[in-house]
C-alpha cells in the first residue's frame, strides 16, 4: 500500500480509538463531553515525556500514561459529572480549553514549541513504521473494542445505559448515577490517552495545537456520525470524516467549508448517525448487529 | 419482631420559604396496604421522595426496621429494600421490557467492584425477569422496546421493575391514573398478591374508589399537615377530611 | 493614574462589546435551551456586512441598519432549518450543527472577501469627550452609546411590551407559555431576530473599534460567551451582561497591567468554574 494510503489509514485508525473512548461517555452514558481532545493530549504529552525526559520505552510508558489519564479524568468528572447537562458542555469546553493552556504555557512541557524527537516505537528490537505501526494500532483499536463490547454486557454498562435513559429511575432501582458516570467517563479518557500515545510517536512532534477544541468538536463528530451507542459507530465515523477531508484536498481553498458543510448536512439529515436509528441506509446489511445494538442500548 | 416496617417521625421538608411537609409522622406495617391520600399539593409525593431518598428532610426522622434511614440517596434506599413507581412513568425507552426488569435484578451487583464487571445477558437473569414480567403479565412483551408501550403496560413495567429489587416495601405513585377500568382491576389485583406476599405498601391515588377498595389503612394529609389517620370507613366520613377534597361548606353537608 | 483610568475606561468598552455579543446568545438559549455558536459567525458576518454597506454608502446608520436586516434573516434561517428540526434530538445534535454552521460561515467569509485583514476607519456621528484633561475617544463614545441604547431599548422591550413577556415565558417553559396562547414560533423567530440584529451591531462596533475584520474575529467570542452566559445564569440576559462587563474589565486589565501568560478564553473558563463553586446557578440564575 502507498504510504499516502497508510498514513491517512493510521490518523483514521488513531482517531477512532479516541471516539470509541467518547462513544462510552456519550453513546453509552448519555453524559456530554467537548473536551475529550484535551485527554487525547494528556496521553500525548505523557508518553513524549515519558519516552523523551525519563528515557522509557514506549512499552513501560504507555501504562503510566494511561494511569495518568484516567487519574486526571477521575478528578475532572467528579465536579464535572454532577453539573447539569447545559453546563456539563460548556465545563468541558473550559477543561479543553485550561488544559491546552497549561500545554502551551508551561516550559517543562515544551510551551509552545511542544515535544519533538518522540522515538518510534520498538518491538522486540525492530522499529515499527508504516505498516508495522499501521499495525499496532489496528491492535489497539480491536482491544478498545473489545472491551467496548466487554463494557457493554457488564452490569456496569448496563447501569450506564440506565443512567443515560432515565436517571432518577435508575438510582431509584439501586445504580448510583455518579458512580455509572464517572466509570464512563474514566474508561473513555483512558481510551482517548491510549490514542494520544499513538499519536505522539506516530507524529513524533506534538504541540498543544493538535489537542485544540476544534479537535474536540472533529471527535464529537465522528461518534455522532457513526452512530451514538453502537459498536462500529466511531469506526464508521472515523472512516468517513476521515476521508473526506482527502477527497476535497485537491480543492485545496474550499476544503474546510466543504467538511463543514458536508458535516452540518449530515447532522441535519442523519441525526442518530449512518448506524444509528433515524438512518436513511437500510439496516439489513447489519442485521446480525440490531439485536446485538438494541442490548447496547442504542440510542435513536 | 416488630410489626412496624418503616416509621416516619415528625418528617418536614422546606422548599425556599414553602413547607411541603410539616410535622408529618406515620408508621406502615408489615404486610399492610397504606394509603396515602389527600387533594392536589397536599405533599404526598413529596412524603415518598423522602421515604425514597430523592430528597432529604429538613427535619425528622425515617426508620426503615429501626435503622435510620432519612437523608440516604435513592440507590442506597434501593438497596434496603424500597422499591417505587413513578407518577409520571419513567421506562429505560431505549431498552427492551426483558432489559428494564434486568437492571433492577442487578441492584446487588453495581456497588461491588468485582460483581459490576460480570455480565448481566445470562440465562439465569432473562429467566428471573420472565418471571417477574409473567407476574405483572407483560411477559408477551419482553422483546419490545419499552419506549413503545402504551400506559397501561407501562405501569405494569413500572412495578415489575420495583418487584425485582425483591423489595420489602413498595410505594406506588398514582399507578392507576390513565387507565382503563379493565387495566384498573388488573393491577388492583396485582398489588393485593403482592400484599399477600408480605410486601409492605404505600400507595398514592386518586381513584378514590381504588384507594378505599385497596388499602388496610389510610394517611390523609392536607397542605403538608396529616389531617386523618384511620380504617377507610373511619377516614371517608371524617367531615375534615371531606373539607379538604370539596371545600369549606361541604363538611356540613356529607354524611 | 491616567493609565488605570484609560484601563477602565477600555475594559468597559470591551465589556459593553461582549455583553451585546452575549446578549443574543442568552436570550436565544432562554427561549430554545440551544448553545447558538454560531452565533459568533452571525457576528463576523455582521462586521462584513456593514463594512461592505459603510464603503457603498458611507453612512455608518445605514450600513448598521442593512446589516441588523441581514443577520436577522440569517438567524432566522439558521433557526428554521436546522435547528428547530433538530429540537426533539439530544442537544449536542444542534451543538455539532451550530459549530459546523460556525466554521462554515467563517470559511464563507474568508471565501469571498478574502483572508486579509482589513480596516474599519468609520466617520462616527459621536464626539469626543473632554473631561478635563482628560479625553474620552470619538470611538469609546461610540460603543457607551451604542451598547447603552441596545441594553435600555431591550429592556423596554422585555419589561414593557407583550412580546417580551411572551419571551420571557417561553424561556420558563415553553409548553405552558404555547398552552396560554403564546404562539411559540413566532417569539423563538422573533428573539432570533433581535439577538442577530444585536451580533450584528456588536461586529461593527468591534470592527471600528479595534480596526480590524477578520474572517476568524468571531474566534474571540465564540466560546468565551458561552461561559459567560454560564456565569450569569443561563438564560438570564442582565446576569450575562454583568459577567460581560467583569470579563471584560478583568481581561483588559491582566493583559494591559499583570502579564498573565494565559490566553484569554483559558481565563474566561477557569473564571467561570471558580464563580460555578460559588454560585452553582451563576451570578443571577434561579435554578
Amino acid at each position: 500500500m502507498s504510504s499516502y494510503v497508510i498514513n491517512v489509514a493510521t490518523q483514521i485508525i488513531i482517531q477512532a480509538i479516541a471516539a470509541c473512548g467518547l462513544n462510552v461517555i456519550v453513546g453509552y452514558a448519555g453524559q456530554i463531553s467537548l473536551g475529550h481532545a484535551a485527554f487525547v493530549g494528556i496521553g500525548a504529552y505523557s508518553n513524549a515525556m515519558l519516552t523523551t525526559a525519563a528515557g522509557l520505552s514506549f512499552w513501560q510508558a504507555l501504562p503510566v500514561s494511561l494511569v495518568i489519564v484516567g487519574i486526571v479524568g477521575f478528578l475532572c468528572g467528579l465536579p464535572s459529572l454532577r453539573v447539569r447537562e447545559d453546563f456539563l458542555a460548556i465545563t468541558t469546553i473550559g477543561i479543553n480549553f485550561i488544559v491546552v493552556a497549561v500545554f502551551q504555557y508551561t516550559p517543562a512541557l515544551g510551551g509552545a514549541l511542544g515535544i519533538g524527537g518522540i522515538p518510534r516505537v520498538r518491538l522486540f528490537g525492530e522499529v515499527l513504521k508504516g505498516n508495522g505501526f499501521f499495525a499496532l494500532c489496528i491492535v489497539c483499536l480491536v482491544i478498545v473494542m473489545v472491551i467496548c463490547r466487554f463494557f457493554t454486557k457488564s452490569w456496569s454498562g448496563l447501569s450506564c445505559f440506565a443512567v443515560r435513559e432515565e436517571e432518577t429511575a435508575a438510582s431509584s432501582m439501586g445504580v448510583s448515577p455518579v458512580r455509572a458516570k464517572l466509570t464512563a467517563f474514566v474508561l473513555g479518557t483512558v481510551m482517548a490517552g491510549l490514542s494520544g500515545a499513538l499519536y505522539a510517536h506516530y507524529m513524533r512532534f506534538i504541540n498543544a495545537d493538535s489537542f485544540s477544541f476544534t479537535f474536540s468538536v472533529t471527535l464529537l463528530s465522528i461518534a455522532v456520525a457513526g452512530g451514538l451507542g453502537t459498536l462500529w459507530g466511531p469506526v464508521v465515523g472515523a472512516v468517513v470524516l476521515g476521508v473526506l477531508p482527502e477527497i476535497f484536498r485537491p480543492l485545496v481553498d474550499y476544503r474546510m467549508f466543504l467538511y463543514a458543510a458536508l458535516l452540518l448536512m449530515m447532522i441535519r439529515f442523519l441525526p442518530g448517525g449512518i448506524l444509528g436509528g433515524s438512518s436513511v441506509i437500510s439496516h439489513k446489511k447489519f442485521k446480525p448487529k440490531s439485536a446485538e445494538t438494541l442490548k447496547e442500548g442504542r440510542r435513536s | 419482631m416488630s410489626d412496624i416496617l418503616v416509621s416516619v417521625k415528625n418528617l418536614s421538608i422546606n422548599f425556599g420559604g414553602l413547607k411541603a411537609v410539616d410535622n408529618v409522622s406515620f408508621d406502615i406495617h408489615r404486610r399492610e396496604i397504606l394509603g396515602l391520600l389527600g387533594p392536589n399539593g397536599a405533599g404526598k409525593t413529596t412524603c415518598f421522595n423522602m421515604i425514597s431518598g430523592v430528597y432529604k428532610p429538613t427535619s425528622g426522622e425515617i426508620y426503615l426496621e429501626g435503622r435510620r434511614t432519612d437523608g440516604l440517596p435513592p440507590h442506597k434506599m434501593a438497596a434496603l429494600g424500597v422499591g417505587r413507581t413513578f407518577q409520571v412513568v419513567k421506562p429505560f425507552g431505549g431498552l427492551t421490557v426483558e432489559e428494564n426488569v434486568i437492571v433492577a435484578l442487578g441492584m446487588p451487583q453495581y456497588n461491588s467492584f468485582f460483581g459490576s464487571w460480570a455480565s448481566w445477558n445470562t440465562p439465569k437473569n432473562r429467566a428471573e425477569a420472565q418471571k417477574i414480567l409473567e407476574t405483572v403479565g407483560l411477559s408477551d412483551e419482553s422483546a419490545a422496546r419499552a419506549g413503545m408501550l402504551p400506559l397501561g403496560n407501562l405501569r405494569k413495567l413500572e412495578i415489575a421493575r420495583a418487584l425485582a429489587l425483591k423489595p420489602r416495601l413498595l410505594l406506588l405513585d398514582e399507578c392507576f391514573s390513565g387507565l382503563r377500568q379493565e387495566e384498573i382491576r388488573i393491577i388492583e389485583d396485582l398489588i393485593r398478591g403482592i400484599s399477600e406476599s408480605g410486601v409492605s405498601i404505600l400507595l398514592i391515588e386518586h381513584n378514590m374508589r381504588v384507594a378505599m377498595g385497596l388499602s388496610d389503612r389510610i394517611i390523609v394529609l392536607d397542605h403538608g399537615r396529616k389531617l386523618a389517620e384511620g380504617s377507610p370507613k373511619e377516614v371517608s366520613s371524617n367531615p375534615d377530611v371531606i373539607e379538604a377534597y370539596l371545600g369549606r361548606g361541604a363538611g356540613a353537608d356529607v354524611a | 493614574m491616567q493609565l488605570f483610568l484609560e484601563q477602565i475606561l477600555n475594559g468597559l468598552a470591551a465589556g459593553g462589546m461582549y455583553a451585546l455579543i452575549t446578549l443574543g446568545l442568552a436570550l436565544i438559549y432562554g427561549v430554545m435551551k440551544i448553545l447558538h455558536v454560531a452565533h459568533a459567525s452571525v457576528y463576523t458576518v455582521g462586521a462584513y456586512m456593514g463594512l461592505y454597506l459603510f464603503t457603498l454608502t458611507g453612512n455608518i446608520f445605514l450600513a448598521a441598519l442593512g446589516s441588523m436586516a441581514f443577520c436577522a434573516c440569517i438567524g432566522v434561517l439558521i433557526e428554521r432549518f436546522v435547528y428547530y428540526p433538530l429540537l426533539k434530538f439530544p442537544p449536542y445534535v444542534p451543538l455539532i450543527s451550530s459549530i459546523a454552521i460556525l466554521i462554515a460561515m467563517e470559511e464563507l467569509c474568508r471565501l469571498v472577501a478574502g483572508p486579509e485583514v482589513r480596516t474599519f476607519a468609520a466617520k462616527l456621528p459621536f464626539p469626543a469627550v473632554t473631561i478635563g484633561n482628560f479625553t474620552i475617544s470619538s470611538t469609546l463614545v461610540t460603543v457607551y452609546c451604542v451598547s447603552f441604547a441596545v441594553f435600555i431599548l431591550l429592556w423596554l422591550i422585555m419589561t414593557k411590551t407583550e412580546l417580551g413577556l411572551a419571551m420571557r415565558a417561553v424561556s420558563q417553559d415553553m409548553e405552558m407559555a404555547s398552552a396560554l396562547g403564546v404562539n411559540t414560533q413566532v417569539t423563538v423567530a422573533v428573539t432570533f431576530i433581535i439577538g442577530s440584529s444585536i451580533a450584528a451591531i456588536a461586529g461593527i462596533l468591534v470592527g471600528i473599534y479595534y480596526n480590524q475584520v477578520y474572517p476568524m474575529m468571531g474566534e474571540v467570542p465564540a466560546y468565551k460567551t458561552l461561559a459567560l452566559i454560564v456565569v450569569g445564569g443561563m438564560g438570564s440576559a442582565s446576569g450575562a451582561v454583568v459577567a460581560s462587563f467583569i470579563l471584560g474589565v478583568a481581561e483588559t486589565f491582566l493583559i494591559g497591567y499583570a502579564n498573565i501568560p494565559m490566553p484569554r478564553d483559558a481565563l474566561a473558563f477557569i473564571a467561570m468554574i471558580i464563580i460555578l463553586m460559588w454560585r452553582p446557578t451563576g451570578l443571577m440564575g434561579k435554578r
